[in-house]
């Protein structure tokens, strides 16, 4: 009689098997006992947020960063109004600032000189996207009303300050190349090739007449030359 | 599997759950086809029927039908259904194993062994009347106790246990080298 237990292995087709399933389970069930598709989808959004944040803290010459730049791209183009636009980009100008940071202890620690040689070539090319966001907020702020005007200004200050504060901790020989190379000042405050050498410096103009120095920025970027202090 | 999870899964079923009712089919859909498979001979028709039994069980579920065993009432569906459509298949002779992917053996001589060891069973089975190779299978080879088989078909134990002596004996007469007979066993 035990023998007749073999007569278990016939069994019914697979194909059979899942098509009848189907009768009264319609879509088919994923692992978790979710739809599919709604399974699929959670994976995808979950992912896609995970690439996002990801994004947000690369530095430059990594491989998301480029991701980053069309994200603040993409907030820019989205946003409504000038006084935003400006906000933003001075967000965007922040941002710069901290990966100056980073870049300068990059290069600190930096061991090769291959290293090093890319890590600069990042670091100028981060100094000039500040530049470019902090003069396309400064631009703006001749079309904004008074009060608008007054926050965005504020605002100029503290990431001019930002970006400074992080250039000054870049190598010396690093420093005076931003300097020289590129030329031009940020938001016609001057940057230090040496802060004990002060004299009318970025922090002072800060301090003296913060909002006089600013509300002229457009002007002052508009025409570096004139300005600089670091002409070549 | 255990009649707690059963229940469960029945009562989630009974408020439209199709995921718990897909746990059921799962659980008993080979053994059910298998039960029908030996009743009308072609496998065709029997996945037709299978297809029917559980199609019927879902919508009398969804009806707010009650369901003490689901397993007894699945195989009571299945044999009615069965009997609905008997005259249609009384007379047909096919042999039911058709298709070789009916067959889970892990190499091919292993599955040539099996196909020879299970026709031959087939052939025993079909050698008897319906009523003897119906409770042969239920207790033989799908394992099921006596109060479940007379749950299924809705006959006494006492009655059960009479029926399953005698197919006994029938088998033995026909093919002395299966087994002695059991005595008294629940299980």
């Amino acid at each position: 009689m035990e023998s007749l237990k073999e007569i278990r292995k016939i069994k019914p087709s697979r194909v059979w098997r899942e098509n009848t399933r189907r009768l009264f389970l319609p879509y088919k069930q994923s692992y978790l006992g979710l739809p599919v598709f709604s399974f699929t989808l959670c994976s995808s959004l979950l992912f896609l947020f995970v690439i996002l944040n990801s994004s947000l803290v690369s530095l430059p010459g990594e491989k998301l960063y480029g991701l980053k730049k069309v994200l603040e791209r993409a907030q820019i183009g989205l946003s409504l109004g000038e006084s935003q636009k400006s906000k933003l980009e001075l967000e965007f100008v922040g941002r710069r600032a901290d990966e100056l940071t980073q870049l300068g202890q990059k290069i600190n620690s930096a061991g090769k000189e291959q290293n090093v040689f890319n890590i600069t070539q990042e670091t100028f090319n981060t100094f000039k996207s500040a530049k470019s966001q902090f003069k396309e907020a400064a631009d703006r702020v001749s079309s904004l009303s008074e009060r608008q005007k007054r926050e965005v200004e504020k605002l100029l200050t503290d990431k001019a300050r930002a970006v400074n504060n992080a250039v000054s901790g870049l190598p010396n020989n690093l420093k005076s190349d931003l300097v020289n190379k590129l030329g031009e000042s940020l938001d016609g405050l001057s940057i230090d090739q040496n802060e004990e050498n002060n004299s009318g410096t970025t922090r002072e103009d800060i301090k003296s007449s913060p909002e006089e120095n600013i509300f002229r920025a457009p002007t002052n970027i508009k025409n570096p030359h004139s300005n600089s202090r670091y002409q070549q | 599997m255990h009649f707690i999870t059963e229940r469960l899964l029945v009562a989630k079923a009974r408020r439209g759950n199709p995921q718990a009712f897909a746990k059921l089919y799962d659980a008993y859909v080979d053994q059910v086809y298998r039960f029908i498979l030996f009743k009308v001979r072609r496998q065709e028709e029997a996945q037709d029927v299978a297809s029917d039994t559980f199609l019927k069980v879902w919508r009398y579920l969804q009806e707010g039908g009650q369901i003490d065993s689901f397993k007894a009432f699945v195989y009571r569906v299945a044999r009615n259904l069965v009997i609905d459509q008997y005259r249609k298949y009384h007379n047909s002779a096919t042999v039911p194993l058709e298709t070789s992917e009916n067959l889970h053996a892990p190499s091919l001589e292993e599955d040539i062994k099996t196909r020879q060891e299970l026709s031959e069973l087939i052939e025993i089975l079909f050698d008897l009347k319906d009523e003897w190779r119906e409770i042969i299978i239920l207790r033989y080879v799908e394992g099921f106790k006596i109060s479940e088989i007379a749950s299924i078909l809705e006959k006494n134990e006492g009655a059960i246990r009479v029926l399953i002596h005698r197919a006994q004996k029938a088998l033995k007469e026909k093919h002395p080298n299966y087994g002695e007979p059991e005595r008294n066993k629940e299980n």
